[in-house]
C-alpha cells in the first residue's frame, strides 16, 4: 500500500514535472507511464479520458484522481492529484514574481521558440492517439463510420459558430453517441 | 450579531475568497485547459477585478511555459501576486479540491458501469468531440506557434520521434535544449 502511493507520487511528480503547455501534453506521458507501470491499458485510460473530459475540472487533474483511486483506493487519487500538481505549484510560486520582471530575455525567447512546436505537436499526438481508438477501434481495417459522422458534425458546428459553449459540443455529442453508436 | 461581523470578515479575507473563486472555476471548467479562460475572464476580470485583459494573457502566456497544467498554473500565479506564498497554494488547492470529489465519487459510485454499452457509446461520442476540439487547438496553436523553419523541422521531428516510441520526457528536454544551441550558434555565428 505504502509502495504503491510512493509510485504513484513518484509517476505524477515525474509527469508533472516534465508536461509543458497544459494538460493534453501530458495524455502521451500518461500512457506510456501507465502501461509500464502496468496500471491502466490504453484503450482503459481512453474511457478515462473520455469521463475526465466530461466532469468539470482540468482533465489531467481529473485522469490523475481517477487513476490514483484506482491504483490504491481515496488515499491513492488524492496522492496522484497532488502530486501531479505539486511541481507546478512550486515552480509557479518562485517564477511567477520572477517572470512578471523578465517579460523579454533572449534565452527564454530562444528556448520557448523551440519548445512551442514541441507542445503543440504532443497536443497533436495526443488528438491522433484518441483518434485512432474512437475512429478506428481495434485495427485500422475496421473503420467506426459512426464515430467519424459524429466527429464531422462537431467539426461543422464549431466551424460555423465560432463562439459555441464547449459544455454543449460536449453534451450534444454525448447524447448523438449514445443515440446512434 | 459578533458572529456576523466574525463571518464578513471572513469573507472579505483575500485568502478565502482566492479559494472560494478558484473552487468556483474548477466546479464550471469543462474541457480542459483552454475551456477555463472564459471562466477566467468572468470571475477574476470582470466580477472581482483583481487582474486585466492584457495580464490574462500574460498569465496564459506564462502558464504555458512552465511545466503543468494551465489551470494550476494560472491559479498559482494569479494567487500569489494577489495573496503571496500562502495565495498561490489556496488557488491552487480551490481548482483541485472539485476534480478530486468529483471523480472520487464517481469511480467508487459509477465505476463498474464503465463496461456497459450504454456508457461505452457516450464515451466514444465524447471521444470523437474531443478530437476535433484538439484539431482545432492544434490549428490555431501552429498559426500563432510556428513561425519560421526551425520550429517547422522542430514540429516534424518531433511527431517522427513520438511515431517511432521515443519517451515524450525525452523530447520535451531535448526539444528546450535545441532552442538553446540554435540561439548560441548563431550568436557565435554573428560575432565572426
Amino acid at each position: 500500500m505504502v509502495r504503491d502511493l510512493l509510485l504513484l507520487i513518484g509517476v505524477f511528480f515525474k509527469i508533472g514535472l516534465f508536461s509543458f503547455g497544459g494538460g493534453l501534453t501530458m495524455v502521451p506521458l500518461f500512457i506510456t507511464e501507465f502501461e509500464k507501470q502496468g496500471w491502466m491499458s490504453s484503450d482503459r485510460f481512453m474511457d478515462v479520458l473520455s469521463l475526465a473530459q466530461m466532469t468539470p475540472g482540468a482533465i489531467a487533474m481529473n485522469s490523475a484522481t481517477y487513476v490514483g483511486n484506482s491504483v490504491a483506493g481515496i488515499p491513492g487519487g488524492i496522492a496522484a492529484t497532488g502530486a501531479l500538481a505539486a511541481p507546478s505549484v512550486i515552480i509557479m510560486l518562485f517564477l511567477s514574481r520572477f517572470l512578471m520582471r523578465v517579460k523579454q530575455h533572449p534565452v527564454k525567447d530562444a528556448v520557448f521558440r523551440t519548445l512551442k512546436p514541441v507542445t503543440i505537436a504532443l497536443i497533436l499526438f495526443a488528438g491522433l492517439q484518441i483518434s485512432e481508438k474512437t475512429f478506428f477501434a481495434e485495427s485500422f481495417t475496421s473503420i467506426q463510420w459512426r464515430a467519424i459522422a459524429i466527429g464531422l458534425l462537431i467539426a461543422v458546428i464549431q466551424y460555423r459558430f465560432k463562439k459555441m459553449n464547449p459544455v454543449f459540443l460536449i453534451v450534444l455529442s454525448c447524447i448523438t453517441g449514445i443515440i446512434i453508436l | 450579531m459578533t458572529g456576523l461581523v466574525l463571518l464578513n470578515r471572513v469573507r472579505e479575507n483575500i485568502h478565502v475568497q482566492l479559494f472560494t473563486s478558484f473552487l468556483k472555476i474548477g466546479f464550471f471548467m469543462f474541457g480542459g485547459g483552454y475551456a477555463m479562460i472564459p471562466l477566467l475572464e468572468q470571475e477574476l476580470i470582470r466580477k472581482k477585478e483583481w487582474i486585466t485583459n492584457d495580464e490574462l494573457l500574460e498569465i496564459i502566456s506564462f502558464s504555458q511555459m512552465t511545466p503543468g497544467t494551465i489551470a494550476i498554473n494560472a491559479a498559482t500565479h494569479i494567487g500569489n501576486i494577489k495573496g503571496k506564498t500562502l495565495g498561490g497554494v489556496v488557488a491552487s488547492l480551490g481548482i483541485i479540491v472539485p476534480s478530486l470529489l468529483i471523480i472520487t465519487v464517481l469511480y467508487h459510485i459509477a465505476g463498474g458501469y464503465f463496461e456497459s454499452e450504454i456508457v461505452q457509446k457516450a464515451f466514444t461520442g465524447i471521444r470523437a468531440c474531443l478530437v476535433v476540439m484538439i484539431c482545432r487547438s492544434v490549428y490555431i496553436l501552429i498559426r500563432s506557434g510556428i513561425k519560421g523553419g526551425v520550429p517547422f523541422v522542430v514540429f516534424l521531428l518531433v511527431l517522427l520521434g513520438l511515431f517511432c516510441g521515443v519517451h515524450p520526457i525525452l523530447i520535451i528536454v531535448a526539444g528546450g535544449f535545441s532552442g538553446f544551441l540554435v540561439w548560441k550558434w548563431s550568436r557565435l555565428i554573428h560575432k565572426i
